[in-house]
């Protein structure tokens, strides 16, 4: 075990933080102790950072105790103060290089250059989320590090973050040593708070047995882990995935369900989430496909933009129907029609005739509320309207309107609805009641050990886990 | 604690362009009266003070020249974390080199940490305080120092006046202690009201028939009043921080203390108690006898210089001189220089001459030679011009010149800004180098019996020391002979006797001659080979070798009988005259009352 004294009274040093076990908890209590210097808390994400935020703010430990960042943001602030020492200068009307900033900030902070001012401004440093760090970011880190007292917090077995060029840094040589083991969490709170203390210790002796590279037997216990073998038939699969989601809600009214599905095919989840009612989709960060469609819309009237809703639509609603619904706009306006207009018939005709964005936004509102057709990106779908309302304001275009708002949500971090799909890596972090894994051991897509204990350890209350076989990595 | 690294004015006052890296503790300014010596500590006091009404006018800037900003720069060191947190002044940290002075755009490890604390006043004359730094970091960014940092670092002045700071007010030394100024203003504020009480209680006689008046007009007019009452005005009574002020046990106001004690009780407040680091001090001996000068001098760590407190002082005394070490005096000038007339190639037109001014602060430095100097000339260094002299006779005969020039009714050498200083022998050259580098018109006054070698003389002249000897050869005391009427020789005579008593005059001289002359043979058949053993005889006998036989010498002998004498004498000391500006041309005494016996 570790203690808040330890932590503070550390100079150097790493816990090891299975899932669940009160990681953040300790991170909190840590930081609750008052200094004479705020403490400094990076992680990796923006999303870690808003998570952090939210807990501090709950357990109410004054603001003015620590100062949090991403490591990538309070480079970003450094090389903006010290471009000369860096070595590097970043626009500030240009798009961060985030690459280049990390790497000169690694050398200025090992450098020495900055020691005194950094000793000036923080207490000491705690990292979340350290397995997530890569060689540039350790560089970062231990260079802090030779200024000011400093905690790092991870857990290797959740390695599963890649940044590509730039490899992770490795837990046992470079990690442990420059920051030696202060010690490991080992009470699986998420699942005794909740009464499922058994399936905490078994994902904790799992964890230590992936850990060494053996397989786990997924029957190994009755009443949290439940495995459901894919067969030949994909579609009798996909309805066995969907009443096993419809049946832990019906005997758990209310209790969230996060459901990891296919690691690299946002598609292949978008499908998922447009087949079981009631689950949404969990967006990447950078919004990618919402941004390319408003970046199609932007500038667009009449015909071409209710063409451009229509084409977003498809991608985060059930039964668009765009060619039925343009045929019935057409035969409308030719008075042609039998039956008569329905509301989205005529908003659709409304943005035909020189509509503009409130025409589009009416219509894609009005879409939205049809009882036959059903969102299933509720978070894409709400990030478009706001900045449709943006640009129909006449204040910026539409282009910088969806930035300036994928930017705000990376900072104000994810809302996630009761019942969410999405990939291990856009999960992780986030925690739920019940978790269905999709595909365990999907052909040329296994999930690694790293990736199979994060997604396990997302339930508090029971895992079910598809795979053709039980006893996992095969 | 924090200390000023160095300080850069711009076209403020008297100064065109100035640019002083002052050191951590005592810093004694010294130089001619507009040399500007309180413009920089005006500079100082406005761009790191507190003070934020101070209203500028088209005088303050240099020449009244408004189309150019008054820039001053004042560079902090010695910072605390507060002064060098990231999150405040990141994008304006510098980073100053001890070494070489230079200061570089960013901090690194091998630099201290600075703020440049900038004061710009345009031709608005809105004066606007931000922090400067030319690196990218700041670019486009303006910040100033924070409130409470600003008056962490705001100077204390301590002026010719220092009664306001015996009282709360803002700018005084004890406004700056009382930490918690609303407890302050609470008490005042419950002071105001018991005083309104106690009036109303007690009443005021005399008011009744008044107040009756009143109250029946009031009636008539149909105006209802109850009572009517005389109190206190709310605004009569409203006190605020400057009501607060010390008192001594008699209740007598510690203003009315003589304004030397008030300056020595608030210096001794702001060395124990004073938050800020840096302390100004104008005419540091304004109203303090020596021994509390000596005083004051060792609060300010003129002796023990921890850096506990940097200080910023002028003074126009040798007493305060005599107590410093030699680095912390600096001179300060104003240097005009003309810039010759000059062909522009391009065009072919030609420039005109034009005027330069440079605003110069040069150290003593620390040499043990400057130490020494500045013990034994103290006074010369508050004059601009100076002459060196080897010793004593020869300072004595420039004191007799200079009594010879008041007799007849001419100005001083001092009130032309002259003053003599002993070279003490072997260290006059280095001496007068050290007067010349810290910018003083420096003359060197030796005489030439020992012959140095081309280059030292050169040296001298290079370091702008103008040296003034007799010709090869010539001591003193020959030139003197030499140079001498021989009706005046009896005179000369009559001072050595005077000095060195008769028989040792007579003896040396029948020595040197090898009984061929004696005292009373020279005093009456004089003849012009004596000459030769007369000054030989001078020489080693010390006859004039103090300050009081040179000076009768020039003032009783060479007085009366200066259009007579030889150019071995006069040549050389009418060139260091002319050179002091007291003679345009030789001129013939006054032949007045003989004093000589």
């Amino acid at each position: 075990m570790v203690d808040v004294p330890q932590i503070l009274g550390a100079s150097r040093g790493h816990v090891v933080a299975p899932a669940g076990c009160g990681k953040t908890e300790l991170i909190a209590r840590s930081v609750a102790t008052p200094g004479p210097k705020p403490t400094l808390i990076l992680t990796h994400t923006t999303a870690g950072v808003a998570a952090l935020r939210q807990r501090l703010k709950r357990d109410g430990v004054p603001a003015g105790h620590y100062r949090l960042n991403t490591i990538a943001g309070w480079a970003l602030s450094m090389v903006s103060m010290f471009p000369e020492r860096a070595g590097f200068r970043q626009d500030p009307l240009a798009a961060p290089n985030y690459a280049q900033v990390q790497s000169a900030i690694g050398r200025l902070c090992q450098s020495g250059n900055v020691t005194r001012e950094i000793q000036a401004t923080y207490g000491r440093l705690l990292v979340d989320e350290y397995q997530d760090c890569s060689v540039t970011q350790h560089a970062i880190v231990s260079g802090i590090a030779n200024a000011i007292p400093t905690v790092v917090f991870g857990d290797p077995m959740q390695a599963i973050f890649g940044f590509g060029a730039d490899p992770l840094a490795d837990w046992h040589s470079d990690v442990t040593g420059a920051f030696p083991e202060l010690g490991r969490l080992s009470t699986p709170w998420r699942w005794s708070n909740v009464g499922a203390n058994d399936l905490g210790l078994w994902l904790l002796g799992a964890r230590e047995t992936l850990s060494q590279g053996a397989p786990i037997d997924l029957r190994t216990c009755p009443n949290g882990v439940f495995w459901h073998q894919i067969g030949s038939d994909t579609n009798a699969t996909i309805a066995e995935q969907i009443r096993v989601q419809f049946e832990i809600s019906r005997r758990n009214t209310n209790e969230s369900i996060l459901i990891v599905g296919d690691p690299m095919r946002a598609g292949a989840r978008h499908d998922y989430a447009s087949r079981a009612a009631g689950v949404s989709v969990v967006e990447p960060v950078d919004f990618r496909d919402v941004v390319g469609a408003a970046e199609n819309m932007d500038g667009l009237t009449g015909e071409a933009l209710l063409q451009a809703c229509i084409a977003f639509l498809i991608l985060v609603m059930t039964n668009v129907y765009g060619d039925r619904l343009q045929q019935r706009i057409q035969s409308i306006r030719a008075g042609r029609h039998r039956s008569p207009p329905n509301p989205q018939e005529l908003a659709g005709i409304a943005l035909f005739e020189r509509g503009a964005y409130p025409q589009a936004i009416a219509f894609l509102k009005s879409m939205a509320s049809d009882r036959e057709r059903r969102i299933y990106r509720h978070s894409a779908f709400g990030i478009m309207i706001e900045a449709l309302s943006m640009a129909a304001s006449g204040k910026v275009d539409l282009r910088s309107a969806i930035a300036m708002l994928r930017e705000r949500n990376r900072q104000a971090g994810r809302i996630v609805p009761s019942k969410a799909v999405g990939s291990t890596l856009l999960l992780k972090g986030l925690e739920a009641q019940h978790v269905i894994i999709l595909d365990a051991d999907q052909p040329g897509a296994a999930m690694s050990r790293q990736h199979l204990y994060v997604a396990l350890t997302r339930g508090a209350r029971s895992a079910h886990i598809f795979s053709r076989r039980p006893v996992l990595p095969a | 604690m924090a200390a000023i690294r160095e300080v850069e004015i711009r076209n403020f006052r008297g100064i065109s362009h100035l640019k002083w890296r002052p050191r951590p503790g005592l810093n004694c300014l010294i130089g001619p009266g507009d040399a500007g010596k309180s413009t920089i500590l005006d500079a100082i006091e406005l761009a790191l003070g507190s003070r934020q009404s101070f209203t500028f006018s088209d005088a303050d800037f240099h020449r009244c020249n408004i189309s150019e900003p008054i820039i001053i720069d004042i560079t902090l060191g010695g910072l605390d974390d507060e002064l060098i947190n990231l999150e405040a002044y990141g994008h304006f940290l510098r980073g100053w080199d001890s070494l070489t002075g230079n200061i570089e755009n960013e901090p690194a490890m091998h630099l201290e940490t600075v703020l440049t604390l900038r004061l710009t006043v345009r031709d608005d004359l809105e004066p606007q305080w931000l922090l400067h730094s030319e690196g990218a970091g700041a670019e486009g960014r303006e910040r100033n120092l924070q409130w409470k940092h600003r008056q962490k670092v705001a100077p204390v002045r301590l002026g010719t006046v220092a009664a306001h700071h015996m009282a709360l007010g803002p700018r005084s030394i004890l406004g700056k202690l009382s930490a918690d100024a609303t407890q302050a203003s609470a008490a005042l504020a419950g002071a105001s009201r018991q005083a309104r009480q106690a009036f109303a209680d007690r009443g005021c006689e005399g008011v009744e028939p008044i107040l009756e008046a009143s109250k029946r007009i009031a009636d008539n007019m149909g105006i209802r009043v109850e009572e009517v009452r005389a109190l206190l005005d709310v605004r009569g009574v409203t006190l605020s921080g400057g009501a607060i002020a010390l008192h001594d046990e008699d209740h007598v106001p510690m203003k009315s203390l003589g304004s030397g004690s008030m300056r020595l009780l608030v210096a001794g407040l702001q060395k124990e108690v004073g938050q800020s680091s840096i302390f100004i001090i104008d005419e540091l001996e304004f109203g303090l006898e020596p021994y509390r000068i000596v005083r004051l001098l060792d609060s300010l760590g003129a002796k023990n210089d921890d850096g506990s407190q940097q200080v910023f002082m002028t003074t126009h005394s040798p007493i305060v001189l005599r107590e410093l070490s030699a680095p912390q005096l600096f001179t300060v000038r104003t240097e005009r220089t003309t810039s010759p007339p000059a062909l522009s190639f391009d065009d072919l037109i030609g420039m005109p001459a034009t005027k330069v001014t440079a605003n110069v602060i040069r150290p003593l430095g620390g040499s043990e030679e400057a130490q020494k100097t500045l013990r034994a000339c103290a006074e010369a260094f508050l004059a601009p011009s100076i002459i060196v002299c080897e010793g004593k006779t020869e300072i004595g005969l420039v004191r007799g010149l200079d009594l010879w020039l008041q007799d007849s009714g001419n100005r001083s050498l001092l009130s032309r800004g002259c003053h003599w200083a002993d070279g003490a022998g072997s260290t006059m050259m280095e001496r007068a180098q050290i007067f010349a580098a810290m910018g003083y018109r420096t003359a060197l006054f030796m005489d030439s019996d020992v012959q140095y070698a081309h280059d030292v003389y050169a040296g001298l002249a290079a370091a702008g020391v103008e040296v003034v000897r007799w010709q090869d050869g010539f001591s003193t005391e020959t030139a003197i002979f030499a140079g001498v009427p021989a009706a005046r020789i009896p005179d000369l005579l009559r001072i050595a006797m005077d000095w060195r008593g008769e028989d040792s005059v007579n003896a040396r001289i029948q020595r040197l001659s090898n009984n061929r002359y004696s005292l009373q043979t020279c005093l009456t058949s004089f003849t012009e080979d004596m000459r030769t053993i007369l000054g030989q005889g001078a020489g080693e006998g010390k006859w004039f070798k103090d300050i009081e036989p040179a000076e009768r010498v020039a003032r009783e002998v060479f007085a009366f009988a200066w259009s007579d004498s030889g150019a071995a004498f006069t040549a050389p000391v009418a060139r260091l005259m002319q050179w002091a500006g007291a003679w345009a041309v030789p001129v013939a005494p006054v032949q007045t009352a003989l004093i000589a016996g």
